[in-house]
């Protein structure tokens, strides 16, 4: 199990009360999973009613020296190493 | 005269406080959420409705009108319904249950005071569901009234429903208001209501604030009869009652076209005899002002306190009836809704 921080955006640690998560998982799907199981309230915020990322939340994860969104990953099975870091953030375009 | 009055606005909420002639206020509540709807809990607490375009609609509940949290379950469509929920646009408490009124229009209860919700489906599966058309605010359901079984709920622009079962089943109540958009199958609905109102020592007196006009009935919905004398145009979006005078408050704005005071007046119209006919306001209010009031934007305390703000952030308030206002301070975001609380019963 490799423990990693979730950051969240201003606007839900506010809501919150809380600015970060850190869970222990094997994968970056767990993470999330373990995150929801640690907040609940979290689940509704980023997900829609099918499960999937609502249509501007965006997951980033932060891997090696490199920043992958989760928008190119064909699934969140990927395995977490340690240092990893999992940010949230909004994906909001234009001014 | 209200010792709290809570403001939702489009970035967060803010609640002022009052000590003597003094308002002090606290926020921004929420920072970020649109902040549509606050309530009573029926827990000796109050609920909050709270919406952003990234995260969704959220419910909050406190133990006072500053101290929140979100809770983990709020109102949702199943996946299967096809309907998405954007934003719960009003809450109002039953006996023993709370009422979410949502965009995409429907209708949710909560038996344990918000923590968890169940859809009304007799509403949302109602047979001219399928010609539901939204106004220009979105298709949404924002104001419910309840007196026992009796529910009224409106629907932009869509109309009113009555359920005389408590919401296993729903009959359209818009007779007598001229329909905006008329469907091809359903001919009864298709009046875009903007707010309802009713006397709570009876509940078949209900006033309604339409696109085209003022109207109110006498036996629950079944018809409506127009009550325009003196207000300055058909159109507005606020209604609200003092229950132990009353008296109605509303502000009409020009035209569905342009929706600001006319000729920048900002007034509120107060009827004394039921909506026979309706008063101007004046006294305390701006004559260069072109912000519209949106149609929870507006509060009776039922101790002669009525207020109200406005899309420019500015808030008034009344100690008499509407005789005289007074701007309270600041500058606040467009604001979505207001509610007075405390010394008097309130919202």
């Amino acid at each position: 199990m490799t423990e990693v921080q979730i950051t969240l955006p201003a606007v839900l640690t506010v809501a919150l009360g809380l600015e970060h998560l850190n869970v222990e998982a094997e994968t970056l799907k767990e993470a999330l999973e373990a995150a929801y199981v640690a907040c609940p309230a979290l689940a509704p915020l980023l997900c829609d009613e099918a499960g999937a990322f609502r249509e501007h939340v965006l997951c980033l994860l932060e891997t090696g020296g490199e920043t992958l969104n989760t928008r190119w990953m064909s699934d969140l099975d990927r395995a977490l190493v340690p240092g990893d870091r999992i940010v949230i953030m909004q994906a909001v375009s234009g001014g | 005269m209200a010792s709290q009055i809570f403001v939702g606005t489009v970035k967060g909420a803010f609640v002022y406080s009052r000590a003597g002639d003094t308002w002090s206020v606290e926020g921004p509540l929420l920072p970020g959420w649109k902040v549509s709807a606050v309530a009573r809990d029926g827990a000796g607490g109050f609920v909050l409705a709270s919406s952003s375009f990234v995260y969704g609609a959220m419910v909050h509940r406190g133990k006072t009108l500053t101290d929140w949290e979100m809770l983990e379950a709020p109102p949702r469509y199943a996946e299967e319904s096809g309907f998405k929920l954007k934003e719960i646009w009003t809450l109002a408490g039953g006996e023993g249950v709370l009422y979410a009124g949502v965009d995409e229009a429907g209708l949710f209860e909560s038996r344990d005071s918000g923590a968890t919700w169940q859809e009304v489906a007799g509403l949302t599966g109602h047979a001219t569901r399928s010609a539901w058309f939204p106004g220009f605010g979105g298709l949404c359901n924002h104001h419910v009234l309840v007196s026992g079984a009796r529910i009224w709920t409106a629907i932009s622009a869509v109309g009113v429903f009555e359920s005389t079962d408590g919401g296993a089943t729903w009959q359209t109540r818009n007779t007598g208001v001229p329909i905006l958009i008329v469907d091809e199958k359903h001919k009864d609905i298709g009046s875009c209501v903007h707010a309802i109102v009713a006397d709570p020592e009876d509940p078949n007196r209900i006033w309604r604030q339409d696109h085209v006009g003022m109207f109110r009935t006498h036996d629950g919905g079944l018809n409506w009869d127009e009550i325009q004398t003196g207000l300055p145009s058909t159109f507005g979006f606020p209604l609200v009652r003092d229950h132990a005078s009353g008296a109605l408050f509303s502000v009409p704005l020009q035209s569905d076209e342009f929706r600001i005071p006319k000729d920048g007046k900002l007034r509120v119209f107060r009827s004394t005899n039921d909506g026979d006919s309706w008063e101007p306001c004046a006294a305390g209010l701006p004559d260069d002002n072109y912000h519209a009031v949106l149609r929870q934007a507006m509060a009776a305390d039922q101790a002669g306190g009525v207020y109200f703000g406005n899309a420019g952030g500015e808030l008034f308030a009344s100690a008499d009836l509407g005789e005289t206002f007074e701007r309270l301070p600041g500058s606040l975001p467009r604001i979505l809704c207001v509610e007075a609380f405390g010394e008097s019963q309130g919202a």
